[in-house]
């Protein structure tokens, strides 16, 4: 037997702000949380283009456990503290064994890691006694599921799927397995990143980072579906979301922000950085199966599009094979670029406002003139779509993509 | 006691271990006052050694257990090197 499994909280640290109605604000104003970084320009990059979280106060998380916290630890923690405090969750709820955690980010902090190397590789004998006993703790990969379950005293499984761009969707996803299968009765999953001059050059490496002169306006950096549109912009935060069985979110009254319906995780298993319309259609697929609908039942897509040529067009490639025109599809990365780890829970948090409002948003910075025609064939929307309050199609599903051909799909919508 | 080795020791536990300014005493037990454990203990001596350029043997590092011990052992140390 398996369980239908709920979301009861949600919280976060973002580019549009640090509370899911701050976000919904954002999301719907149309705002673009993209700035220009001059100071990249010193280490050498050509991009300085950025999404940067809105100043927040690290001190809410003790020094004590804020110590071995790299700023993407930190963030995770208060966006998880967040989730589990809108969701209701007591104490003796948190510290369950039956409660969990599905967290994750591209990799440990960057920051710590680029202290790291700077000690380690020093010109000088003996630096590496330098290092603290927390530098460690900072940079593992697991670095953002470790500091939640300390810092709140979780005693559950902790899931830190790092994979890449996907890693927070996955992450929930493997929330919603724990749940759905008995394993666990609460998951708080999510993901993080901490912003750095290093990951942008990751993609700048390889081509994919929009570049602007730095007297352009950052806000129309980030364009997802456009014909015109330049590379993905690197931004920041974290988001979380607190999953639990339907009948225990009902058991003690609750109030229900969504559902998770279906998950599916694949892998290309054909090329390391090249994104695979076979491979994302399939995953989309395998969640439908997973959520037992079908997809003319989904209203909406929010997909990964990042704004690069490649990877935009395999998305729209796979959503046409599936659903043709059928689906309403946009992208939150026009506002607030490409969160890495958090992008997927972020923009799952989006989902889940929409939801709410009953209302699909556009891509920011995509009109109908702009639209690449060659991604015509799929419903990409230009202007806000409004929901009947008894919309049939109230599903959604959300895409995440990463290097190393991983692929992960949600299906989301309402209990 | 230099006045500037007490000085960098307590702008260490005020900065790093964010203890009040005025909690700073040299009768206080880092570990029952302050509420140190291992990993507190230990980044506090790498940043004395680090800034002092000094490095007291094991056993002694152990034994530091107030604020007083601290400036002792600096203080010492830091002489001996000069």
């Amino acid at each position: 037997m398996t369980r239908r499994v709920v979301i009861t909280g949600m919280g976060l640290i973002s580019p549009l702000g640090h509370s899911p109605d701050e976000l919904w604000q954002g999301l719907s104003a149309g705002e673009s949380a993209i700035a220009h970084q001059p100071s990249w320009r010193d280490k050498g990059l050509a991009t300085t283009l950025a999404s940067a979280a809105r100043p927040y106060d690290p001190k809410v998380i003790s020094r004590r456990h804020r110590r071995s916290m790299s700023p993407v630890a930190t963030m995770a923690a208060m966006a998880a503290g967040q989730a589990m405090t809108a969701a209701g969750w007591t104490d003796e709820l948190i510290q369950h064994p039956r409660t969990g955690i599905g967290f994750a980010s591209t990799m440990g902090g960057s920051s710590a890691i680029e202290s790291f190397y700077e000690t380690i590789v020093a010109k000088r004998q003996g630096a590496i006694a330098d290092l603290e006993s927390t530098t460690f703790l900072k940079i593992m990969s697991h670095t953002c599921a470790a500091h939640i379950a300390l810092t709140y005293g979780i005693p559950g499984r902790v899931v830190a799927s790092c994979v890449a761009c996907a890693a927070s969707t996955q992450s929930i996803g493997f929330g919603y397995e724990a749940i759905k299968y008995g394993l666990q009765d609460r998951m708080v999953c999510g993901g993080a990143e901490e912003l750095h001059f290093s990951v942008a050059q990751t993609f700048e490496v390889l081509g994919a980072t929009a570049q602007l002169p730095i007297d352009d306006d950052p806000a129309g950096a980030s364009r997802p579906f456009a014909a015109d549109r330049i590379g993905l912009v690197v931004g920041e935060g974290a988001g979380a979301l607190a999953l639990e069985s339907l009948e225990g979110a009902k058991a003690r009254g609750a109030a229900i922000l969504g559902e998770i319906k279906g998950f599916a995780t694949t892998n290309d298993a054909r090329h390391m950085t090249s994104p695979d319309s076979r491979g994302m259609a399939d995953c989309m697929a395998a969640a439908l199966i997973d959520a037992k609908v079908a997809a003319r039942d989904i209203g909406y897509i929010n997909a990964h599009a990042t704004a690069t040529p490649k990877g935009d067009a395999a998305e729209a490639g796979a959503i046409a094979e599936l659903f043709g025109d059928g689906a309403a599809v946009s992208s939150f990365k026009g506002h607030f670029g490409h969160l890495m780890g958090a992008s997927g829970v972020v923009e799952t948090i989006g989902c889940l406002q929409m939801l709410r409002h009953r209302v699909w948003l556009p891509t920011r910075n995509l009109t109908a003139e702009r639209i690449d025609p060659a991604l015509a064939r799929i419903g990409l929307l230009t202007e806000p779509r409004e929901l009947a309050s008894a919309e049939r199609r109230a599903l959604l599903i959300k895409n995440s993509f990463a290097f190393g051909g991983i692929n992960s799909s949600l299906v989301i919508g309402d209990v | 006691m230099d006045h500037e080795i007490k000085s960098v020791i307590d702008d260490i536990l005020v900065d790093t271990f964010e203890i009040a300014p005025d909690q700073i005493a040299a009768d206080k037990n880092l570990f029952t006052d302050y509420g140190f454990d291992s990993l507190d203990a230990i980044d506090l001596i790498v940043k004395f050694q680090n800034h002092f350029q000094i490095k007291p043997p094991e056993q002694e590092l152990r034994n530091i257990q107030t604020v007083a011990d601290i400036y002792e052992l600096v203080d010492r140390y830091v002489k001996r090197s000069a």
